[in-house]
């Protein structure tokens, strides 16, 4: 073993990553920033809000869902559970807003690291959202079978 | 309680105050001092000054957070990329990846890949990025990676968040990982 080479190498190696990783990551905080200050996040999601009964939830989830996706995880789910303590969300939405956003969130900083270094970003985008959708819609009618369920046994 | 619980706490104690001694001696010093500097002065006075504008206060919070994401990334990206190359030249990577390769030819990557899969899921993504590229990889190889780790990584930190809204762990883990590894094999006879 070289003990030169190695350090030589480690250290090229690690600068040429984290110059292809800043070069993507950096300029996108100051996106978010700028997304965060304007609130352009309170506008696009009054857009949504129609499509949100297409996934079994309610109107006001919009936001949660959309700051999940963009701003990241732990994001979305600070949003969400103020606003479930605020008596916004109830108990389904939040479950299932967290359903879909433990497999889909900050989908823009995600897809343009490994487009980076030479993914598909539409092909990654394009199984990413569309299985989330997919998994919150029988989530969620799951859901609803069970509570049907229950009230009757409660009927009988 | 068992004699040596006590005694990796208080290990731990210990660790905390020489932490704190060295911080005390050698950290706070160089910052007093540095904070007396003219130079320091006119960029906290600037930082003050650009607060109180919207625009200004935008880009200086972007700006922070770029800074910080920079002193993340080293600290990843260095270690991870160190503890590779030695394992390349120990040529243990060799062994890794023939002891891997039945198992990844399933989702049509090299015995190598399981590394990334590893420390993107264990770490997160930037450790799994530090990794791919040390490896060679088709373009079809790197878009199944990405639908994998996209699907499932850092999953200890992002469990944890899940967590506090009340999911279960167990369930966040399995969704996660049955989707990345039914998208990983799906991918490699699609594409």
């Amino acid at each position: 073993m070289d003990i030169n080479l190695i350090i030589k190498e480690g250290f090229f190696n690690s600068i040429d990553t984290i110059k292809t990783i800043a070069i993507v990551v950096i300029p996108l905080m100051f996106a978010m920033e700028i997304l965060k200050e304007l609130k352009i996040l309170d506008i696009i999601s009054n857009i949504f809000k129609p499509v949100m009964k297409f996934l079994g939830l309610s109107k006001e989830s919009s936001f949660p869902l959309l700051v999940g996706l963009t701003l990241g995880l732990a994001y979305g789910a600070g949003v969400i559970i103020k606003s479930a303590k605020d008596g916004g969300l109830s108990k389904r939405d939040l479950y299932l807003l967290m359903i879909f956003l433990v497999t889909c969130h900050s989908v823009i900083e995600d897809t343009l690291i490994f487009v980076s270094i030479g993914a598909n970003g539409w092909l990654l985008l394009g199984i990413r959202i569309p299985l989330a959708v997919i998994l919150t819609i029988i989530v969620s009618k799951q859901m609803k079978i069970q509570t049907n369920q229950n009230s009757n046994s409660r009927l009988n | 309680m068992h004699p040596s619980c006590v005694n990796s706490k208080s290990d731990n104690k210990n660790k905390k105050q020489i932490k704190k001694n060295l911080y005390n001696k050698i950290i706070q010093p160089i910052e007093e001092k540095f904070k007396t500097t003219e130079l320091y002065k006119k960029a906290d006075r600037l930082i003050q000054k650009g607060r109180k504008n919207r625009v200004t206060n935008t880009l200086i919070n972007g700006g922070a957070s770029g800074l910080k994401t920079l002193w993340m990334l080293g600290k990843i990206v260095i270690p991870v990329q160190f503890i590779i190359t030695i394992l390349d030249h120990a040529s243990i990577l060799n062994l890794i990846s023939n002891l891997f390769s039945p198992v990844m030819q399933y989702l049509g990557l090299p015995g190598e890949a399981a590394i990334v899969l590893v420390l993107g899921n264990t770490i997160n993504l930037f450790a799994a990025m530090t990794a791919i590229a040390n490896i060679a990889l088709t373009s079809k190889q790197i878009t199944i990676i990405a639908v994998m780790l996209s699907f499932s990584h850092s999953l200890f930190m992002e469990t944890a968040v899940a967590k506090k809204t009340g999911l279960s762990a167990v369930i966040v883990v399995l969704i996660r990982f049955t989707l990345a590894i039914i998208s990983g094999i799906v991918l490699n006879l699609v594409l």
